[in-house]
């Protein structure tokens, strides 16, 4: 495994700071980074994140992104829950410190951000996921920026950060029958 | 009224997290939601416009948001649109002119399933002219 060297790579750390170690998982490379121990673990992901040029989704603040710790065997383990919990708090002993940020298939439909379970999805399988949760005989699935409806039940691409839209069909004339 | 208040300023609030929605303000007791819109350019004369829903009163009890106002003056195709031909209306010295853009038979404002959110992809539509039959 690569390893990025860097002017905070130093191994002697101040009573205030920590080193941690942190990678994107999937890649090859990995950093020796300085953190502080009262950073939060979001903090720890970020600078990870940002140290690959990586931008966390859908936002640095509420990332969908997950933290792990990479075990002494080179496992991952299970996606930290509370990443609030800040440095000094979390880690207990050097295993604990070298963490992988997991990159998700992060994508949004309309304003709602989701994670695709695999990278090719029909509209149908998009619309009916729970943080999507549109109903398909309403709306319509287009990419950003197409006047192009998806088929319903054709696989599309998604990928991290791409962007649909959900759209009620429109009409010009008469407002609804109905309303 | 509390409550309309409450569901609009949180649809508001969590929009305008995201850069969809600007602001919402009132006009003779009547409540706007003032957007900002990308189109395509052209055929429309700018990428982005500023639009206004009209937000009824009863909203928290199920009344649907219908149709937008779009800012003038714009173009499209190098001349007017024929759908935009509603009312105007002034508001911080803009004018807005109201656009015959409504939900198809069929797919009306369903409560509890769109909110204000759905309703600006809605009349984002408008300018890619999605889903519209009666074209101009």
């Amino acid at each position: 495994m690569g390893e990025t060297s860097t002017s905070i790579n130093s191994e002697a750390t101040s009573h205030s700071t920590v080193q941690i170690v942190g990678q994107i998982l999937g890649s090859d490379q990995e950093i020796k980074l300085k953190v502080e121990r009262a950073d939060t673990l979001l903090e720890v992901m970020q600078k990870v994140a940002n140290h690959f040029g990586k931008e966390l989704l859908p936002n640095e603040t509420n990332p969908l992104d997950r933290l792990h710790i990479v075990n002494k065997a080179g496992q991952v383990e299970p996606a930290i829950q509370d990443l609030a919990q800040i440095v000094e708090d979390f880690i207990h002993d050097e295993h604990q410190k070298r963490f992988g940020v997991e990159l998700v298939l992060a994508f949004r439909v309309n304003a709602r951000w989701s994670v695709a379970p695999k990278p090719s999805m029909s509209p149908r399988e998009i619309l009916a996921l729970p943080e999507i949760n549109l109903d398909y005989q309403s709306y319509t699935l287009y990419r950003l920026n197409s006047a192009e409806p998806l088929p319903l039940d054709i696989a599309t691409n998604v990928t991290r950060g791409s962007a649909f839209e959900a759209q009620k069909d429109g009409k010009y004339g008469c407002r609804s029958r109905h309303s | 009224m509390a409550a309309a208040q409450d569901i609009l300023e949180s649809q508001v609030a969590s929009l305008t997290t995201k850069g969809l929605v600007a602001r919402r303000f009132k006009i003779n007791e009547q409540t706007y939601v003032e957007s900002t819109i990308q189109a395509p350019a052209p055929p429309w004369d700018r990428s982005t416009y500023t639009i206004l829903v009209a937000v009824p009163v009863a909203y928290r009890v199920g009344a649907g948001l219908d149709g937008f106002y779009i800012q003038l003056p714009y173009k499209f195709n190098d001349g007017a649109h024929s759908k935009v031909n509603g009312a105007t209306l002034v508001a911080d010295k803009r004018t807005f002119q109201l656009v015959s853009w409504h939900y198809a038979d069929g797919k009306e404002w369903m409560q509890g399933q769109d909110t204000l959110e759905t309703h600006l992809v809605h009349c984002r539509g408008f300018f890619f002219h999605r889903g519209a039959r009666n074209a101009y």
